[in-house]
């Protein structure tokens, strides 16, 4: 499932391992790029904007969103990190 | 991958066959991936703050000395003067720039200002090993002590070392430390495993008390809200959220209704309000529906 205003790039071509960029309301994949294989080929934007700042409470309700992985990968769970800003960066395996 | 920094900036290595590792950096400005200049047989970034600093190490290519460097997001590589001989790691960097490592049996902490400072252990304390720096400057991690136990510690600039009075059993080094912008420490203690807060005034809080019979925090935001799991008396996984004010909350119980979704472990959580969690080994990302009516409401 992806966010309804985000989209997905699959930026991997032989490359063994990813690294994955996802904004809160868009999703964006680039590849380390695999040396054999020339120049990382990920290129496209979502829409990364920035959380509001919430108080200090947690929330009543919330929404959930699946971070979907690129297409044929895997996403190295452990690798992922959410930015205050609101991306998430990982690495992904094909 | 090993950090990213508020405007998406991404930092860690990408491997290469033959060769070994390659640090670099990613911009969702540029969409571009950028190979950082290094000596050595291999190197990795391994923090970014949100100014123009990405911390990192190196690998001498004779032998394995690991040495810390930084570059600018120009992409320029600065060596770092070391106080001594002993082995010196960086772990982290905050947002505002400030790292820190450890130097020896010693935590450090760094500028690219004032270079590296080490923290004078107190008389009581062996060894200390760094876990984080939070967005307050406060350096967290565990304190082996001259009795043997290990115990959490937070350093600050203005207080020094702290020691909490918890005992963390013989798997301190496999424990998250982090901590609030105000110095809100989190981890997990002995007994089976229980995620713990501590403060200074206030000691530490047992974070699921009676609803968990075991657990992990993973996660404080810089307003101090925690994020983890819990284990209850069924045995199911479960990730939680906690503040002061609350106490634990399951997370499954704050999902829109009908959603068949088990959320099994909360891994990280911003000020913002959003929650990384994970659920049959699947990222779900949750977002603050505030406009939705609280769940014990009709």
């Amino acid at each position: 499932m992806m966010p309804a205003d985000g989209k997905l790039v699959d930026g991997l071509n032989a490359a063994p391992r990813c690294f994955l960029a996802a904004a809160l309301f868009g999703l964006l994949a680039a590849c380390s790029g695999d040396p054999e294989a020339g120049p990382p080929t990920a290129v496209s934007a979502g829409s990364a904007t920035p959380a509001a700042v919430a108080p200090k409470y947690l929330a009543q309700r919330y929404t959930a969103t699946p971070v979907v992985a690129p297409t044929g990968t895997t996403i190295d769970l452990d690798s992922v990190r959410l930015s205050e800003g609101g991306h998430l960066g990982g690495v992904a395996f094909r | 991958m090993a950090d990213i920094n508020d405007a998406g900036f991404v930092v860690g290595a990408m491997a290469r066959w033959p060769g070994g590792a390659i640090p670099m950096t990613w911009s969702p400005a540029s969409e571009e991936l950028v190979e950082l200049p290094f000596v050595g047989s291999r190197a990795e970034a391994v923090g970014v703050s949100n100014g123009a600093t990405v911390i990192g190490m190196e690998l001498v290519p004779e032998g394995s000395l690991r040495r810390p460097v930084f570059w600018r997001f120009d992409g320029t590589r600065h060596e770092i003067a070391l106080p001594g001989p002993e082995r010196t790691t960086f772990i982290a960097i905050n947002r505002q720039g400030e790292a820190a490592g450890n130097y020896g049996n010693q935590p450090f902490v760094w500028t690219a200002a004032s270079g590296i400072t080490v923290l004078t252990l107190p008389a009581d304390v062996t060894r200390a090993v760094t876990g984080s720096i939070g967005a307050g400057g406060h350096v967290v991690g565990y304190a082996e002590m001259a009795d043997g136990r290990s115990r959490p510690f937070r350093w600050h600039a203005g207080t020094g070392f702290q020691i909490a009075d918890v005992d963390l059993g013989s798997r301190a080094d496999s424990y998250t430390f982090r901590v609030s912008e105000g110095g809100a420490v989190i981890t997990t203690a002995q007994l089976n495993g229980r995620p713990i807060y501590w403060t200074a005034d206030g000691g530490f809080v047992d974070l699921i008390g009676e609803a968990g019979v075991s657990g992990q925090a993973q996660s404080i935001s810089a307003d101090g809200t925690v994020v983890g799991w819990f284990k209850g008396a069924d045995e199911i996984q479960r990730a939680f959220a906690w503040t002061p004010a609350t106490g634990p909350i399951d997370l499954n119980t704050l999902l829109p209704p009908g959603l068949d979704l088990h959320l099994e472990v909360a891994r990280q959580n911003t000020h913002g309000g959003h929650i990384l969690a994970v659920a049959n080994r699947n990222l779900i990302l949750l977002a603050p529906a505030a406009a939705m009516p609280p769940p014990s409401q009709p």
